[in-house]
């Protein structure tokens, strides 16, 4: 081969070659952990993608989803013109319609329905990518709604929530600076890995780290102390290192003195909870409680790494991070370096140490004068919290018509599995009068919709988008929108248009938007333009330390809450003002009889790392990493069911069965089956009820609930769609 | 005519002669020729091949014959310009005699060549053992360049329908493949009741049977030619077989084993099945030396020595020589002693896929594991010993590339096997 | 000139697969079109005193110093890169054979749709350039790197050196 063939072959690029890099990002996770990204273009086609080195986030890394992103893009399964549907809902039955026809025909209907029964009857609905948020929120509002929703109704939001009940605020880990982190349910391995490397160099340098986790993950062998807890016993744990740090006088006075409020309340509670009693709860050794207590309250500094869902997917979720985030004012590691920190956020959830006007483009003020969001009534303490409906909540709403009926569900994306009892969701959709779903795929949630609006991905639009550090990216399309496919936003503004919302600022586009939501910033368009790859802005400063000193905490009291004065408002069980530990509403112990059919704890959710839900189901080079729907179980349990590894199983509750291949690890407690979820021919959230809630958050117990194993014979496994 | 052999200067300051023969330029003697190059050795290589210049590889004539490759493509040595490390070539020639003592070797044409160090790696031809020589009919081979054009030409003869394909081994099997590719009807003929007999296990050869009978194969095993008839017939033979029944036949094709090419004299040379080697690939006559399917080599299997005709070691064997003669002749420090070879192959007939690495026969002390996949891939395992001592010492796979990622199991297993082979053999 | 080489740290390897995909982005592997991943990674698991030990191993074709690949193959459709070193099939030149699988004790060599031996080539046509291996581009601990051999051993010994203390 001469060169030039060498080149086009190794992807080199350069003008011989004609191969161009083009600065992109990646839009597949979540916008806390996304990666710069380089596209390699030629002649108008992505022949490869590779980490972006100048992205400070990502030092030119990418995760093995990011990896793929070309087959997600290129996929022969993309949506490339608007289709309206033909035959039954869910039958997948379209025709191509034109744009105009489509939008045409979606704002009559819309406008008809808001007519009719009131704009609050319409729901916007917000799955994956984040990024188009802040437009649904604003198009929402416009169209006079309150009810915009996103996935958020199960991830992260109640995790938000224990933070903001506790100290007003989410307080993230500082990891650079602290001397101490106590991962707590996080497994960098497998979901924000880039962060992995920031980690081992911080251990490498001496840092101290606990791991509590139900599964060994890698970080466990690396740790100085590893809680291998039973699934939904996180509160009692964090209750019993409080015992430990108020007994041994490890505290912070000064701190829980000035700025805390319910100490001694707090102090109560923790004192029923010695580490003897946690550990049989917990299934761990109180020395153990005792060594991780005393190393995260005794170190210099100390910080708690915790995660979006995994301790909040419980039903008794929110107290129990609340438990855990009352160890971070009780050691006074609140809002310092090194601790947990508060920081605004500039861009779509993400701190970027600038102002923006972010909250006011979403016009979330609006919501004051309309009727109350979805979920309401029944998750006061959310609506509170939040500026979002509670997705949870939807079935029983259409179904009832309490407080009003609900006609309309419009989607930038949406996973019906994603809920529990997914069944009954999408067939309380099919209620409505009108379904529509913006997507890149023909998704089996999209088959329902009555129209699929054709979404580009990031590599075919512009995203802004910044990093912690300071950093921003506006990006540039690297490729032509395939087909008729456009961004989510730009279907938002000509939606607007078609729907007569008079809205000036959307309606002239994104550039615009980005313009008027950074004035604050002093950045424009035009200045980011000349930095395709980002660029740091200018005067953006870390958060200060201590800012409670001169504004408080963002809680009724103006302090630290240990107990609650938002909860203490509400006089419902499960509101309880301290965080105080129950069991999981369907656990061995709080239900044993029923755990003699079902002695096992089913865990879902866990992440793979080749997948983000079902976002990398379809893409080859993902899939073929973990091809088919499995379940890690220990293999004493196995043995015991007389499974063997690799081979279907059934994982049956009160509620049904599905079929799943074991995988045999001793990553897993004896006793929890751990089945990773959005699986199409293996739905386990079908098998926990839409009912089966966290009463403050009405986030679904999916971490904990129970069930059983059966060995099956191989057969071959069943469709295979999402 | 008689070339002057040049001289080198030791460190005593003694001039010696510094010329290395190799006669025979397959895949012993090209690695012998480029690993002197690579040792570098910079005096006279004189080359004697009784083929042309530019060397083939035999493995690849079938895949000729059938049509898969060009005929181009078996001369896999021609992009380096072999030529270039030789000084003297010799082609379509060959040797005559070896005279040890005045180190010198006799050419065909008479000249006479002398040398400081020699190679023999003259390979070995196709034997044909109950074939009557007599016979008018030419029976067909597969072994060199004109082996495989004549062949090629037979099957691709529009009069070619029937064929008889003697031997069931490697050549043999691939022979079969060959005629398969050019669409013509094959009976494949076996003295055993099994093919493969010292490569497979029976249960294995059966299933391999029950392939290839379902690729359209017809068996005659455990039979052998009692007589053939070429004089009654317009063209090809009638093969009477010794179960009595006779068959008319277009081509016969015979692979039914080889012999070393040892035809030359050389007084004192030690010969056995082939020409006896320590593991520097040195024979008993000082300065000669011998690699490739003309020289035995230690079965590390068996411990015994005896002649193991596969590429690789052909190759390995060659440069281990190629390497020790340099070593002597440039004071370098010993090189590598080539340890021995472990019987091992692979057999790909159409979607059929075998493979077989080490000893493979039942006896004492020994124990067998059989296994069939849901996909029908068989494996069998020989250990040796019991309990903490047992070692495999033999393994047989067969798969269908056709079955469901059987072929791909295979490939990441088999070397896995063979390395472990190996490593129990070798300590 | 220095050769730089690839290398792998079991210690900061976490099992992510970006390296996998990497490679399969890199090569424009059609899994559906019968192509097989060049790399694979493997989760293990050792009880080590009573507690498990998780590790994970990111493995391709080692490019062996002493080939076994190439002496087995009877076509010479694998070649040694004289400037990377990395073994590299040619597959127009593979008659399919599966000696190298034979001889390969890694279990490397794998056979896509077209019953032509595939194999990572070390991003040869990358390093000529300058360029790392798409895999090692990639990886976000640093497992896989592509360094010069000398800092490569320097890293190695740093690390005994830590661990004497």
């Amino acid at each position: 081969m001469n060169d030039m063939d060498l080149k086009i072959k190794g992807k080199v690029p350069g003008p011989d070659s004609g191969i161009e890099v083009r600065k992109s990002l990646c839009a597949i996770c979540d916008p806390n952990t996304q990666c710069g990204m380089d596209l390699y273009v030629k002649d108008g086609r992505i022949i490869k993608v590779a980490g972006m080195k100048e992205a400070p986030h990502s030092h030119g890394s990418l995760c093995s989803k990011g990896a793929a992103l070309r087959q997600y893009i290129y996929s022969p399964e993309r949506v490339l013109t608007p289709l309206r549907r033909t035959g039954e809902r869910g039958s997948g039955e379209f025709e191509p319609i034109s744009w105009d026809k489509a939008l045409s025909e979606i704002a009559e209907k819309l406008n008809a329905i808001k007519d009719e029964f009131g704009p609050e009857s319409v729901m916007f609905f917000a799955g994956y990518a984040k990024w188009a948020r802040p437009y649904l929120t604003r198009f929402t509002m416009m169209f006079g709604s309150p009810n915009y929703l996103t996935e958020s109704s199960t991830c992260a939001t109640a995790m938000a929530m224990a933070h903001q009940l506790t100290y007003g605020a989410p307080a993230g880990p500082d990891l650079k600076n602290t001397d101490c982190i106590m991962f707590w349910s996080q497994n960098p391995s497998a979901s924000g890995s880039l962060n992995l490397l920031n980690i081992q160099k911080k251990l490498d340098a001496g840092m101290k780290c606990i791991v509590i986790d139900p599964r060994v993950i890698d970080l466990a062998q690396r740790a100085d102390v590893y809680l291998q807890i039973r699934p939904g016993t996180d509160g009692a744990l964090a209750l019993a290192m409080g015992h430990v740090i108020v007994e041994e006088g490890l505290y912070d006075k000064d701190f829980v003195e000035n700025w805390t409020v319910g100490f001694n309340e707090y102090r109560e509670l923790a004192a029923d909870m010695a580490p003897e009693k946690a550990a049989v709860i917990c299934g761990v050794s109180a020395a153990d409680i005792r060594a991780a207590a005393r190393l995260y309250a005794t170190s210099k500094t100390a910080c708690i790494q915790f995660s979006a869902a995994p301790v909040v997917h419980h039903t008794n979720g929110v107290q129990n991070y609340r438990a855990v985030f009352c160890l971070i004012p009780l050691t006074g590691n609140l809002d310092i370096a090194g601790g947990n920190r508060m920081n605004k956020p500039s861009i779509v959830y993400v701190p970027g140490g600038f102002p923006t006007r972010e909250p006011q483009f979403m016009c979330i003020d609006r919501l004051a004068g309309m009727p109350e969001r979805v979920g309401e009534a029944r998750f006061p303490v959310w609506a509170k919290l939040t500026n979002q409906a509670q997705a949870c909540d939807i079935p029983r709403q259409i179904r009832t018509g309490d407080p009003y009926p609900l006609k309309a569900f419009f989607a930038l994306g949406l996973n019906y599995r994603m809920f529990a009892g997914s069944q009954d969701f999408i067939d309380a959709l099919c209620e409505l009068d009108l379904i529509v779903d913006v997507d890149l795929f023909l998704t089996d949630t999209a088959k329902y919709a009555d129209y699929v609006l054709p979404a580009c991905s990031s590599a075919e639009r512009r995203e802004l988008r910044c990093w912690p550090m300071g950093y921003i990216q506006f990006t540039q399309p690297a490729i032509e929108p395939l087909g008729q496919s456009k961004s989510d936003v730009e279907i938002l503004a000509e939606l607007s248009k078609h729907l007569g919302l008079d809205d000036e600022l959307l309606e002239s586009g994104m550039e615009a938007c980005v313009n008027w939501i950074l004035e604050p910033s002093g950045l424009t368009v035009e200045e980011l333009n000349k930095h395709p790859e980002g660029m740091f802005v200018p005067g953006a400063k870390p958060p200060a330390e201590r800012k409670y000193l001169n504004v408080g905490f963002n809680t009724p009291s103006g302090k630290a809450e240990f107990v609650s004065s938002l909860l203490a408002a509400v006089d419902r069980e499960g509101y309880e003002e301290l965080p105080s530990y129950r069991e999981p509403e369907m656990s061995p112990v709080s239900q044993p009889d029923l755990a003699k059919e079902f002695p096992l704890i089913l865990d879902t959710g866990s992440r793979l790392p080749m997948f983000q839900h079902t976002r990398m189901f379809r893409v080859p080079w993902a899939r073929s990493l973990s091809p088919e729907p499995h379940a890690d179980i220990c293999p004493d349990d196995a043995a015991a069911a007389g499974i063997a590894d690799g081979s279907w199983m059934k994982i049956i509750t009160p509620r049904g069965q599905i079929r799943a291949r074991a995988h045999l690890t001793k990553m897993v407690r004896k006793g929890d089956v751990h089945m990773y979820h959005d699986w199409p021919q293996a739905n386990v959230n079908d098998l926990i009820s839409g009912d089966y809630l966290d009463p403050i958050s009405g986030f679904p117990g999916y971490r904990s609930s129970l069930c059983k194993i059966e060995a099956e014979n191989a057969v071959e496994g069943g469709a295979d769609n999402d | 005519m008689e070339r002057g052999i040049p001289e080198r200067e030791t460190a005593a300051g003694h001039r010696l002669p510094e010329q290395v023969v190799v006669v025979g330029f397959g895949a012993a003697g090209t690695s012998a020729v480029m690993a002197l190059r690579e040792a570098g050795f910079e005096g006279s290589i004189v080359v004697v091949t009784d083929g042309d210049p530019n060397p083939y590889s035999p493995v690849l004539t079938s895949y000729y014959v059938s049509g898969r490759i060009e005929r181009e493509h078996c001369f896999i040595w021609s992009d380096l310009d072999l030529s270039t490390l030789v000084d003297d070539m010799h082609a379509h020639s060959g040797i005559v005699s070896i005279d040890a003592g005045a180190h010198e070797v006799t050419l065909v044409d008479g000249s006479r060549i002398g040398y400081s160090k020699l190679l023999i790696a003259t390979g070995a031809h196709p034997v044909a053992p109950g074939f009557p020589e007599t016979c008018r009919y030419c029976p067909l081979m597969l072994r060199t360049m004109e082996d495989a054009d004549l062949l090629r030409r037979a099957l691709l003869s529009p009069s070619c329908k029937r064929v008889l394909v003697s031997g069931t081994s490697m050549v043999g099997l691939k022979a079969l493949e060959a005629c398969l590719d050019r669409g013509v009807v094959v009976v494949l003929l076996g003295r055993s009741r099994h093919i493969m007999r010292s490569a497979a296990r029976p249960l294995v050869a059966k299933r391999f049977e029950e392939l290839l009978v379902e690729r359209g194969v017809r068996l005659r095993l455990a039979q052998s030619v009692s007589d053939v008839d070429d004089e009654t017939v317009s063209a090809g033979c009638t093969v009477t077989f010794d179960c009595g029944d006779s068959e008319h036949f277009d081509e016969v094709i015979l692979a039914q084993g080889t012999k070393p090419n040892l035809g030359f004299t050389c007084e004192g040379l030690e010969i056995d099945q082939g020409l006896s080697v320590d593991e520097f690939r040195r024979t008993n006559l000082p300065d000669v030396y011998a690699a490739g399917d003309v020289a035995q080599a230690v079965d590390v299997g068996t411990g015994e020595r005896r002649v193991i005709g596969l590429w690789q070691n052909a190759v390995q064997q060659g440069r281990c020589a190629g390497r020790a003669m340099a070593a002597e002749l440039l004071d370098l420090a010993n090189p590598l002693p080539f340890p021995g070879s472990l019987a091992s192959n692979t057999i790909h007939v159409r979607d059929i896929l075998f493979a077989s690495a080490g000893s493979l026969e039942e006896g004492e002390g020994r124990s067998l594991e059989m296994s069939k996949a849901d996909d029908g891939t068989m494996r069998v395992f020989v250990y040796e010993g019991r309990g903490d001592d047992r070692r495999l010492v033999g393994i047989n796979i067969l798969a269908t590339t056709s079955s469901k990622g059987g072929s791909n199991l295979l490939d990441c297993e088999i070397g896995k096997y063979r390395r472990a082979i190996l490593n129990a053999c070798l300590k | 000139m220095t050769r730089k080489s690839l290398y792998f740290d079991v210690q900061k390897c976490v099992g992510c697969y970006a390296c996998a995909v990497a490679c399969m982005d890199q090569n424009d592997t059609d899994l559906l079109g019968g192509d097989l991943m060049f790399r694979s990674v493997m989760h293990v698991e050792n009880m080590e005193a009573g507690e498990v030990r998780i590790a994970h191993v990111s493995t391709a074709c080692m490019h062996c110093d002493n080939a076994e690949c190439l002496d087995a193959c009877p076509s010479r459709a694998l070649r040694r890169d004289p400037e990377s070193g990395a073994v590299i099939v040619r597959r127009e030149l593979c008659i399919g054979c599966h000696a190298c699988a034979m001889a390969c004790p890694f279990g490397i060599p794998r056979f896509g749709g077209d019953g032509t031996m595939q194999k990572c080539d070390g991003c040869y046509a990358r390093t000529r350039f300058g360029y790392a291996p798409a895999c090692a581009d990639i990886c976000p601990t640093g497992a896989l790197s592509y360094l010069d051999i000398n800092e490569a051993m320097a890293a190695k010994q740093a690390r005994f050196g830590a661990s004497l203390v």
